[in-house]
């Protein structure tokens, strides 16, 4: 049974409530547990990525023991690793890009054939299920939904298929969105310099106002296969609070989708379901459930992961109206800022507390001169590289840079 | 409900001697009931009295070594209320009252008694003694030889004498007394409906009667022939009943069955429960061998069965979910309720279906004679029951209905528990008339509808209900052969419907019917055997699943799984043979036929590999009985009985089951659904052997027992990870065939009478499960034997009552048991995106031990006979040392780092009041 954390309003009548204070206290309590005597598991392989056309991305890690951090996730950097074709084509174009990433070139993929992956890693080898790729269908649209104010917004995907055709899908988005400080800050400390200040143009990138905010996001995974026709209408993704600095001026998505056969979607479910449902009332028993692949070398070792052979259909979508579903935060820096002698700033610590927004030049009454104040914040206000990067998307739609 | 005494007792004109112990006494202004109190703890002597005609009496009193009787009667000086002894019992009544006339019971047989020459005096304390007697059981006189037959045709050697044990005051029949004979080991017990049938020889005897409530009672008899002996007895006064739960006082030591607990309702009724909800199932678990997952699990587990492993019969027919509310409360109004019985190890021939246990409840009979009621207001539930004569000493109805408003406690649960945001309700409703056509036939029809709805939000929303009706015919054919004719219809659905995403709404339906028909004879058969023996069938017609789209919008595709039919069908028959005193051997044989009926269309596989959609053969349509499972199902036992009161036994039986319960959860959810045996799933089939040893010190008011029990279990069905539970088409790819076995000991004390009341139980026990299928690819746990979700190996519990005063007791309930086995993550991985973890062997971690105290006071009123309403009252705390006992552990990622929770479901004290009315 799914559960949905949806508030609803129940009115109690008096004699309930005089119950309630009767009865008093909270019956059930959530404590922390650490086990105590917990195994020391072997670090097992974690390959994940599928095979698609184009490039193929891979990741391999291994598994960290449970109360260990995560941070300190083990990659594996010199694996060898390419594709193969049943009829004996090797895809062996690799790149290694970094913290356990690869690439593998495989170019179209013939829905004739079976692909699989391959990989050596430290003495060991691996082949995945050699398998046909499907084909996978456009992606028909996203969009954005927000029930009711106060409640998150969603990244919706819909898609539809021929209904013979698998009704499972996995989706993956990355986004991308335009924040801005809050304040405009017409001046910035030139870096090397002690209270030397330089004076921005909003119009160039030049400023340190506007910035973008990249992520990407976890997979999603979803199925008509109770369905007559084979569609997927809205089917939210990811849901984020409406006050959210994604969409304060311009957010876009780039979704990827693919298609999955059946034994793949029910590997990624269980991985969700014995995760996110564990510990209810009525838990589902958890288990390992294996994947596709494994050590072909010795049959002892323990490898995670299924790789799937599907093609991505890609759309990307701006929402310039995001604006008008932003909401107000919960809580507001107020941004307040306040004029200090600049010769006082100079006792300050360096690199500088507080960030210059602007000057004020003031002039002695009794005599000649003038002293300067400068306008100061904190950076938070006028930095909005503490949210984002100053890093423009080539084809941006604004007239911000 | 009818713990009002009568006394109508007939005694001799020389009065026994009376109290032997003597009073000191000091009262200043004391009222009379303080008076009795304080003459009975010292001389240990029973006073009765009514309470009218004491009420505004007050004492002053101070006397050193006297007699009882000498003490009251200097008390009462004055007044006009005369003492009568009796035996060690003393009445205290107006003169008035004082009858010189011989009661009713004696007016047949006057002056053919065997003491001619006694004088008898009806003593009639009771203004409640009823005109219409005639109607009547007659209440049993310990005094009076009954004379069984015609002194003229005289036999020799042994006969059969039966006859329907009543209560004298409600006619309700008296289940669960124990009869035997002086002198003999063998020991009979009243059924469900007051029947008893037992050999004896001829000549004079004396027949002990014991019981729940009840005086040990001896009757005298002078036997001649075959003969047929009703009679009504007394529930002794008890200002409260005791938490006791077995009559089986002698019987514990002396039938064959073994493992067998049996309870009534009015017993139990002080045993402290969560929110006050007096809970049939709850009061199971506190029994020895049976356990459950956790605090919130609706099935109960039987000396390591599963949780649908455990037959259910309410009125004969099979409860397919037990609870309400997702295992809170059970779905039995407690008020209904007569008994039950759970039979864990030696289960009747009678009995069959299930490989685990069986667990038998018996609703009330109406009140033949006067319309009654109760009703009770309690935290979470309200409840009402009515019952009464339609046709005086014939024919009585009784009505029951409980429902809820318990929304609020839904709010006090855990975000984890997935219910905090649901809303809930339930009700459910009982009746039943009994009718007796004559002394030989009688008819019982009894109707039981259950109710459940819940939602997680309003767009989900979830219910079921369990429907049975059934009618029971018995007749006594003679002294020596008895059967009763029962027929009903069982059903239980469950349906969901999901609106939440439009086009994706849906409902799903599941149900289950079922028709059964049994014969069941018990026949006297010869001096020293007693045969049981009868024959059953139930037709089974499921509708395993109908996928509908829901609304308009929706594109949801329409699924219909097929109908299963079967009809299982089973011959029974069992001797009882007393070899000797000391000896008795119970043997008995059950053989059960499954058909699997059709038309439907079945896959077959390839038997070199287990079933998947990979090795399928072939695609059959069966039709007619297209495949059927058989065979013998053994019941035996085995008693010797060194003395009275020492006993060792033993038995075996096996067990086969063609229904299963198809949920990848391991406790009973609300929306579990059932699949009978087919073409490629076989039936599951159980085996069990157990001893014990049997003891009872101080004239039985102390029972011990040990017993020692193996059990093993094949076929079960565990589930592949992933599995498609509903709708599924093809089951048999889903499931995996596993072996379990289970083996504990079970030791026991049991105290039944007396100011302290209770048991004290503990066991040791292992539950073990292995998925040892060659085929299997990827076996749990790699095979070999692992400890199953209900593994729970130390269990103490204890139940205990203390009678402070006749009006007010304290009840404790202790629980310890070791914590449940878990499966936890050990490592966890990037994967996706995301944060996944890597699980241990299956069930290689425990839970903290479970330890629970509750304790409760009970106030019953003074016993104002005249007063309409009596009602009482009941406060205690659940939980008392709020010991946050985990139910499950979870683990949520919290700044991208996995964290471990554990949840307590009831993990702080919970106190509650329940105030009970009955009319």
């Amino acid at each position: 049974m799914r559960k949905r954390r949806i508030y609803t309003v129940q009115i109690a009548s008096k004699a309930i409530v005089s119950l309630l204070f009767l009865v008093g206290g909270v019956y059930s309590c959530v404590t922390e547990y650490v086990p105590d005597g917990l195994e020391k598991a072997s670090s097992v392989m974690v390959v994940d990525g599928l095979i698609t056309n184009e490039i193929s991305y891979f990741k391999l890690t291994k598994t960290v023991g449970l109360l260990e951090d995560i941070n300190d996730i083990e990659v594996i950097s010199n694996a060898s690793l390419y594709i193969e074709r049943d009829d004996g084509v090797l895809f062996q174009n690799t790149s290694y890009l970094g913290n356990g990433r690869y690439s593998v070139e495989t170019e179209d993929l013939d829905p004739s054939r079976k692909y699989g992956l391959y990989i050596r890693s430290e003495g060991k080898e691996y082949r995945s299920e050699f398998l046909e790729p499907i084909i996978t269908t456009a992606i028909d649209r996203i969009n954005l939904s927000k029930a009711a104010a106060g409640e998150p917004v969603y990244v919706c995907v819909s898609t539809h298929d021929s209904s013979d055709k698998t009704p499972y899908y996995m989706w993956q988005y990355e986004e991308i969105w335009e924040v801005h400080a809050q304040l405009f800050g017409r001046l910035g400390w030139l870096p090397g310099t002690v209270l030397e200040y330089k004076v921005y143009d909003r119009n160039t990138s030049d400023n340190m106002h506007h910035c973008w905010g990249r992520d990407t996001s976890e997979v999603y995974i979803g199925a008509a296969d109770k369905l007559a026709e084979n569609v997927v209408i809205e089917k939210k993704l990811k849901g984020i609070e409406a006050y959210n600095d994604r969409f304060t001026v311009m957010y876009y998505v780039k979704m990827q989708q693919n298609q999955l056969r059946k034994e793949a979607y029910d590997y990624f479910y269980n991985l969700r379901e014995s995760v996110e449902e564990s510990g209810g009332l009525f838990p589902p028993m958890p288990t390992n459930r294996k994947g596709n692949i494994e050590c072909i070398s010795d049959p002892n070792t323990n490898v995670l992961g299924y790789v799937e052979v599907s093609t991505t259909a890609y759309k990307e979508h701006y929402f310039p109206e995001v604006p008008d579903i932003h909401e107000t935060p919960p809580y507001v820096n107020e941004c307040p800022t306040v004029y200090i002698l600049r010769d006082s700033l100079l006792l300050d610590v360096h690199p500088p507390r507080y960030a210059p927004v602007d000057t004020l030049w003031y002039a002695f009454v009794d005599g000649p001169g003038y002293c300067l104040y400068l306008e100061v914040t904190d950076y938070s206000c006028v930095d909005c590289r503490l949210k984002g990067t100053k890093d423009r998307p080539i084809g941006w739609p604004t007239n911000n840079y | 409900m009818k713990k009002i005494v009568i006394l109508i007792i007939v005694f001799f004109s020389y009065y026994a001697a009376a109290a032997q112990g003597l009073v000191s006494i000091q009262l200043e202004n004391a009222t009379v009931n303080e008076l009795f109190e304080v003459i009975e703890q010292q001389a240990g002597c029973r006073i009765y009295s009514d309470p009218e005609d004491i009420e505004d009496i007050r004492v002053t009193l101070s006397r050193e070594n006297e007699t009882p009787l000498k003490v009251l009667e200097r008390a009462f000086e004055g007044t006009n209320l005369k003492i009568t002894p009796y035996n060690n019992i003393l009445f205290v009544a107006q003169s008035r009252r004082l009858v010189a006339s011989l009661p009713l019971i004696f007016k047949k047989k006057e002056d053919k008694g065997a003491e001619e020459d006694s004088i008898f005096v009806a003593y009639d304390v009771s203004r409640f003694l009823l005109q219409d007697d005639d109607k009547k059981q007659k209440l049993i006189s310990e005094t009076k030889v009954y004379e069984i037959g015609n002194a003229r045709k005289k036999r020799s050697g042994m006969v059969t004498l039966s006859g329907n044990i009543t209560n004298y005051r409600s006619e309700e029949p008296m289940a669960g007394l124990s009869l035997h004979l002086n002198n003999s080991t063998s020991v009979v017990t009243s059924d469900a409906n007051g029947f008893y049938s037992i050999r004896i020889p001829t000549g004079r005897q004396e027949l002990n009667v014991k019981g729940y409530n009840l005086k040990d009672t001896k009757i005298q008899l002078m036997v001649y022939e075959n003969g047929v002996l009703n009679f009504g007895v007394e529930e002794v006064m008890q200002a409260l009943t005791e938490a006791t739960i077995s009559a089986e006082r002698i019987a514990n030591v002396r039938s064959t069955t073994m493992g067998l607990e049996r309870v009534k309702m009015q017993d139990i009724k002080n045993i402290p429960t969560l929110f006050g909800e007096v809970d049939v199932i709850k009061v199971v678990l506190s029994l020895p061998g049976v356990k459950s997952v956790g605090e919130m699990s609706s099935g109960f587990n039987v000396r390591g069965g599963a949780t649908d492993q455990n037959l259910i019969l309410f009125n004969d027919g099979t409860i397919y979910n037990p609870s309400h509310l997702f295992g809170v409360f059970s779905a039995f109004n407690p008020d209904v309720i007569n008994s039950m019985e759970l039979y864990k190890s030696s289960i009747p021939a009678k009995y069959g279906g299930r490989i685990s246990s069986v667990l038998d409840i018996s609703e009330k009979e109406g009140n033949k004679d006067k319309v009654g009621g109760s009703a009770s207001v309690g935290l979470l539930t309200s409840r009402v029951t009515l019952d009464g004569p339609i046709v005086k000493g014939k024919t009585s109805f009784i009505v029951g209905g409980r429902t809820t408003y318990s929304d609020w406690m839904l709010k006090r649960l855990p975000e984890k528990s997935g219910y905090k945001d649901g809303s809930a309700e339930f009700f459910d409703l009982n009746a039943g008339v009994s009718h007796k056509f004559d002394e030989r036939n009688s008819l019982q029809v009894n109707g039981y509808y259950s109710y459940d709805r819940f939602s997680f939000t309003d767009k989900q929303k979830y219910s079921y209900r369990n429907t049975n009706v059934s009618a029971k015919w018995r007749r006594i054919f003679s002294e020596e052969l008895m059967g009763s004719f029962t027929g009903g219809y069982d059903h239980y659905d469950y349906s969901t419907k999901d609106t939440e995403i439009a086009y994706r709404a849906y409902s799903l339906d599941f149900a289950i019917n079922q028709g059964f028909g049994k014969l069941d004879f018990l026949w006297k058969a010869a001096d020293k055997h007693t045969l049981d023996f009868g024959l059953s069938s139930i037709y089974y017609s499921l509708n395993p699943g109908e996928y509908l789209p829901y609304g308009d919008e929706s594109v949801a595709r329409a699924d219909k799984t097929q109908r299963e039919k079967a009809l299982e069908s089973a011959l029974y028959i069992n001797d009882t043979w007393d070899i000797s005193d000391k000896l008795s051997v119970s043997l008995g044989i059950r053989y059960s036929i499954f058909n699997v009926i059709g038309s439907r269309t079945y896959n077959t596989y390839n038997p070199d590999y287990l079933p998947s959609l990979l090795t399928i053969t072939d695609t059959k349509t069966g039709s007619g009985i297209f495949k059927t499972y058989h065979g013998p199902e053994l019941r035996g036992s085995i008693r010797y009985a060194f003395t009275d009161d020492f006993s060792v036994k033993a038995g075996v039986n096996t067990m086969r089951q063609n229904i299963h319960k198809i949920s990848n959860t391991t406790v009973m959810s609300p929306t579990d659904t059932w699949k009978l045996s087919d073409a490629n799933i076989k039936p599951q089939t159980g085996m069990q052997v157990a001893a014990g040893l049997y003891k009872n010190f101080f004239d039985n008011l102390v029972e011990t027992s040990v017993e020692g029990y193996y059990k093993t279990m094949d076929n079960f069905l565990d589930y592949k990870s992933g599995a498609e539970l509903t709708m599924n088409h093809h089951l048999e790819t889903d499931v995996l065939p596993m072996t379990g076995r289970a083996y504990g000991v079970e030791l026991m004390v049991k105290k039944t009478r007396g100011k302290l009341s209770g048991w004290i139980s503990y066991t040791y026990s292992k539950t073990e499960l292995k998925q040892d299928d060659d085929r299997a690819a990827d076996p749990i746990n790699r095979g070999v034997w692992y400890p199953a979700d209900f593994d729970r190996p130390r269990d103490f519990k204890f139940v205990g009552n203390y009678k402070l005063t006749h009006r007010f007791s304290v009840s404790v309930n202790c629980d310890y048991t070791t914590g449940r086995p878990i499966t936890l993550p050990i490592s966890k991985y990037i994967y996706q995106n995301g944060q996944y973890v890597y699980y241990s062997d299956r069930n290689a971690y425990r839970v903290r031990d479970y330890f629970r105290m509750d304790v409760s006071f009970n106030i019953e009123p003074g016993h104002r006979l005249t007063k309409l309403t009596h009602s009482s009252l009941s406060f205690g705390v659940y939980n008392v040392t709020g010991r946050k006992n985990p139910y499950s552990v979870y683990y949520v990622t919290e700044n991208g780092n996995l964290k471990g929770y554990q949840l307590a479901i009831f993990g702080v004290p919970i106190p509650y009041v329940a105030y009970n009315l009955k009319f």
